[in-house]
Parts: structure tokens; C-alpha cells; sequence
């Protein structure tokens, strides 16, 4: 599903113009780089957390070059899918 | 941080920023999830633009959704640490040596705490009412120096018990009399049965007797022996046979405690008397610094004793090496004049290369000359002194300029002397010329420059089929000499 149907079915179901929706996606999305650079997760009922999770500076073996390398740290988002989901998911299967 | 954003203040805050009622927000994230939900289920991706996208992914048995962030968000939470990029480790750094370098740069980067702001830090607002001199010198005292017990507590138990007995065994003049001495001056006890410091370490600990304590203790001490004194001479001699009588005939347990209050009083009590008894406590200490001193003079011989002992070997060594050197060398000189006997052999006067070659010397058999080179060593020698001796001829200017040519890969003496003198044969000319710079033929290195001497040198165009000759020979006693074949 691409952006432009999501959008459309999003706005058809909760009722609001197309333009409203991806303004509101905008904010959550925003609201998910705020919080997620504070390392805050963000926890929706029924669906998953996103999770921000600082990785440390570690060092890693260059395959290609043969040399190690000390990469920096890195956050990264991560979602975890509630129960609820991966049962949907499971039950289409 | 590591907060938890519940649904709540999520739809708190996307009302808020989007200004649109709470309810509105709420719903916007219900049909979301349900929406992402759905496509999931019906195994569709999901890419919403500006947010990422919702994949679903098997894993061997399992199911997992990924999520992949927008770039553009992933950089936003990952802006501290753009700055950084991945940097190539020597072989050497480890995890350790470099959690160790990031140590002690948080160490260094910590400010310094100065003087300035202790003394900032230490100045009250208020005045604090300042105690008074001596107050503060008492308490210092009293932390410094411990605490001697009073001289008459100390006492007490010594006079006490001596009293005690000498009142139970007898009637004893008043002890309250003030002048005991002169009711009793004859007697005169030794200084072994009364030390004169009787309570120094039998009541008094250690500790008390340190330096700082000892000039205080003696002046208050001091009355002690006389006090004992007293108890002691009151026990007058009739009495003392008195007391002995009444104890070897009734009571014989009372005597053992008088006597071991006066061996108790006998044991040697002050640091003089261990002194006399025990030898000096120090001795051992002296006794050890001492050693350890002789030790480092000791140690110090032993190494000038080395360096000179260094300093001679060396000497030596550069003696016979510089022996050794010498007689390279005279082996080279060797070789010189091995090779000018060659050129002698052969008629050719190397240092003149316009004179003629004598008709006698090429006659001379040519195995026997090498031989005679081979072996007669001493005879050269004194054939080159023969020759160093007489005069020198003067030089003549030469007839051509003398060419340069470079040994190459493919360029080989032979093939300078094939382009320069008609015939391979002719590069031992080359060679004999050469003799400075060069030593076995056949392991001329590429890039030697060599000199090109100049064919009226050796006479090369004179008679071809003689010349042939005698280089082939020359050749052949060149490759004798370096064992070639």
C-alpha cells in the first residue's frame, strides 16, 4: 500500500479531508522524532510500542576492506508489535 | 528519557499540535493502527511518506513486522552523533585500550579545583564568632599528646597493696609521718630491689612513655621512688628477720606475695634499664641500615668495576679487530698485486698504457708465472717493493679520452667489448681495467659503470690473432681465480 491510497482510505475513515490526515500523520510522526530522540517510546494500545534504543560506539569487521572499524552510537526506533496485531496478523494465516 | 508515551498524552499532544479536538486525535490513531493492521494482515507493506514503512517478514516459523523510519526522522534522532563517522582501528587498539583513552579523557576534562575556589567555597557569608586562642590550643593539645593518668591514681595501686600487707603482718609506724627519714636514715636499699621508676611500664602503657610524653612524666614521677621508698624503708632490718622468723614458722603463704611484689618492683622498668639489660633496641636497625648502606657502596664498585672491565675488552676487541682490518686489507693488496703481475705477465703496464710491451715478458710461460703467483707470495712482495723502489716514470698524456659504459641487464662486459674492440674475448681488457670496482665476472651487478680503456691501451689492433691469444689466457686465469667453469 502506498502512501497516497493509506491516505485516502485513512481520510475516508475517520471522515476528514486527505490534506488533515497527512497533517496529522506529520504530527505524529513528529511527535515520534521528538520523543524518540528524548529515547522515549511510544506505546499505542492494540497495535505495538516504538521503542528508541541507544546502540553504543562498538566496533565492527569490515569484510570488504579487512579492517575494523569503531563505528559511533547510533539510536535507533524500533517497533515492537503488540499482542493484539500479531494475533490479526497470525489469524490471516 | 526511557518514558513511556501512553495513548493518552499521545492524543494529548497530536491534538495539540494540530489543533483539532482530542476525540478527533484519538480516532486519527485508531483508524491508523486499524489501517496499518489490515494491510498487514493481507500481507501488504505499508509506506506512509514522512514516517516510515510497516513490512511484515518471516523468520524461519515466525512472522515479524519490520518498521523502517524515514530517513529524515532517523537523522533527526541520530543528529548528536552526525558529527562522527566510522573510524579505522590500528591493529593494535582494543576494546580495552580504548575504553582506557575515553577514561582518561573524562578525567582530563573535568575543571580543576583551584586554590581560588576552595578558599571562595570555605568563606561563610556570616561571621561565625571566632573560639578563643587557648581554648583552641587546649583542644589541640589534648588531640596531640594522650592523656597521662594522674600521678597519684598511678601510684595508688603500688602503695596501696605494699601498705596493706605491711599493715597485716605488722605494726607499722604511722605512714602519715612526715618525716620518714629521719625516724629510719640508716637504711639504704639497692637500686636493684627499688628501680627508681617502679610504675614506668608496669602500670604505664607504652604509648605514655613516648618522646612527647617523657618530658612531662619524669617530673612528676620523680616523687614516686620516694614514696615507695618510704613504704620500703619502713620495713627496717630487725623487722625484715622479724617477718622472715614469723614466716618460716607459721604463715608461709604470705611471704611469696611479699616477694613477688618485690620482684615485681625488681623487673627493669625504664627504657635505661632495657638498655643495660636487653643492649640497645635499635642495635638491629643500625645494625641493617648499616648493611643496606655498605650494600649500595658495595653495588656501585661492582658497577665501576664493570664499566672498566667494558672499557677494556673493548679495547681489545678494537685491537684485534684493527689486526684483522690490516690484513684485509693486505689481502686486497694481495689481489693488487696479483693483478699487476698479470699485467706484467701479459706485457701491460697499467698505470701506462702508452709504453711498450717488452717481447721478453711475453715469453715467459704463462702456468708458470700463475703459479709462482699462486704460491710465491713473498716474492711478489718483494718484487712490488723492487718496483715501488725505482723511479717512476713520468705519465703520457693518453691517446683517447677514456669512455664510460653501464653494465645493464643485457648489457654484459662481453658485448662492450664485442661493440668496442671487435671481439667478446677482449672484456678481460675491460675488466683488468676495472679491477677496483669489480671482483668475480660473472656477478657484475646491473647499473656498474665501468671504464672503456682505449684499444692502444693493451695494443688490441696490433696483432689480432696474438691478442686473441693472450686474452683467452687471461680469461682463463681470471676464471680459475673465481672458480669458474
Amino acid at each position: 500500500m502506498d502512501n497516497k491510497t493509506f491516505i485516502a482510505r485513512l481520510s475516508r475513515m475517520i471522515g476528514t479531508e486527505p490534506q488533515t490526515t497527512v497533517d496529522l500523520v506529520n504530527c505524529l510522526a513528529n511527535i515520534l522524532k521528538e520523543k524518540g530522540a528524548e529515547l522515549d517510546s511510544v506505546a499505542i494500545p492494540g497495535f505495538g510500542n516504538f521503542v528508541a534504543m541507544k546502540k553504543p560506539e562498538h566496533i565492527v569487521y569490515d569484510t570488504d576492506e579487512g579492517k575494523r572499524k569503531l563505528v559511533p552510537p547510533q539510536i535507533k526506533l524500533e517497533f515492537v508489535a503488540g499482542s493484539k496485531l500479531k494475533r490479526q496478523i497470525t489469524a490471516h494465516e | 528519557m526511557n518514558r513511556i508515551i501512553t495513548l493518552p498524552t499521545l492524543v494529548e499532544l497530536i491534538s495539540k499540535s494540530a489543533s483539532v479536538d482530542p476525540q478527533f486525535a484519538e480516532k486519527f490513531v485508531m483508524g491508523f493502527t486499524t489501517l496499518v493492521g489490515d494491510a498487514l494482515s493481507t500481507d501488504e507493506s505499508v509506506r506512509i511518506k514522512g514516517f516510515g514503512t510497516f513490512r511484515k517478514k518471516h523468520v524461519g516459523d515466525k512472522t515479524k513486522i519490520e518498521f523502517n523510519l524515514e530517513k529524515e526522522i532517523a537523522d533527526f534522532i541520530n543528529a548528536p552523533f552526525a558529527s562522527f563517522e566510522p573510524e579505522i582501528l590500528a591493529e593494535h587498539l582494543t576494546a580495552d585500550i580504548l575504553d582506557a583513552k575515553v577514561n582518561e579523557n573524562i578525567r582530563s576534562e573535568r575543571p580543576e579545583i583551584t586554590e581560588e575556589t576552595v578558599q571562595i567555597e570555605a568563606v561563610p557569608d556570616v561571621e561565625t564568632p571566632q573560639p578563643e586562642i587557648e581554648s583552641v590550643a587546649a583542644e589541640i593539645a589534648k588531640e596531640k599528646l594522650p592523656e597521662i593518668p594522674d600521678i597519684e591514681s598511678i601510684a595508688a595501686p603500688i602503695t596501696q597493696p605494699v601498705t596493706s600487707e605491711e599493715e597485716s603482718l605488722t605494726e607499722e609506724p604511722n605512714l602519715s609521718d612526715p618525716k620518714p627519714e629521719e625516724a629510719l636514715p640508716e637504711v639504704i636499699l639497692p637500686e636493684e630491689t627499688l628501680p627508681q621508676a617502679v610504675i614506668s611500664e608496669s602500670i604505664l602503657p607504652d604509648e605514655i612513655l613516648s618522646d612527647e610524653t617523657q618530658a612531662v612524666v619524669p617530673t612528676q614521677v620523680d616523687e614516686l621512688p620516694e614514696e615507695t621508698n618510704t613504704v620500703e624503708q619502713k620495713i627496717t632490718e630487725p623487722q625484715q628477720e622479724q617477718f622472715q622468723q614469723e614466716d618460716t614458722q607459721s604463715v608461709e603463704i604470705e611471704t611469696p606475695q611479699v616477694e613477688d611484689v618485690i620482684q615485681e618492683t625488681e623487673q627493669p622498668k625504664t627504657l635505661n634499664d632495657r638498655y643495660r639489660t636487653e643492649g640497645n633496641p635499635y642495635q638491629e636497625f643500625e645494625r641493617e641500615m648499616d648493611y643496606a648502606t655498605s650494600q649500595r657502596h658495595v653495588s656501585w664498585f661492582w658497577i665501576a668495576i664493570t664499566f672498566i672491565g667494558a672499557l677494556i675488552l673493548g679495547g681489545c676487541i678494537g685491537f684485534f679487530c684493527h689486526d684483522n682490518i690490516t690484513g684485509d686489507n693486505g689481502q686486497k693488496n694481495n689481489e693488487v698485486l696479483e693483478q699487476d703481475l698479470i699485467y706484467n705477465d701479459f706485457g701491460f703496464d697499467p698505470d701506462n698504457s702508452e709504453s711498450p710491451v717488452e717481447e721478453d715478458n711475453t715469453d715467459i710461460d704463462l702456468s708458470e708465472a700463475h703459479e709462482g703467483l699462486l704460491t710465491e707470495n713473498s716474492q711478489q712482495i718483494a718484487h712490488e717493493e723492487a718496483v715501488s723502489q725505482e723511479p717512476v716514470p713520468s705519465p703520457t698524456p693518453k691517446a683517447e679520452e677514456t669512455k664510460y659504459d653501464t653494465v645493464t641487464s643485457k648489457r654484459y662486459l662481453t658485448t662492450m667489448a664485442r661493440e668496442y674492440y671487435g671481439d667478446k674475448v677482449y672484456w678481460v681488457y675491460i675488466y683488468l681495467d676495472n679491477t677496483d670496482i669489480l671482483r668475480n665476472p660473472n656477478e657484475v651487478k646491473a647499473g656498474t659503470k665501468v671504464r672503456i680503456p682505449p684499444r692502444e691501451k693493451y695494443d688490441v689492433s696490433s696483432d689480432p690473432a696474438e691478442n686473441l691469444a693472450n686474452a683467452t689466457e687471461m680469461q682463463r686465469k681470471i676464471f680459475n681465480k673465481y672458480n669458474i667453469h
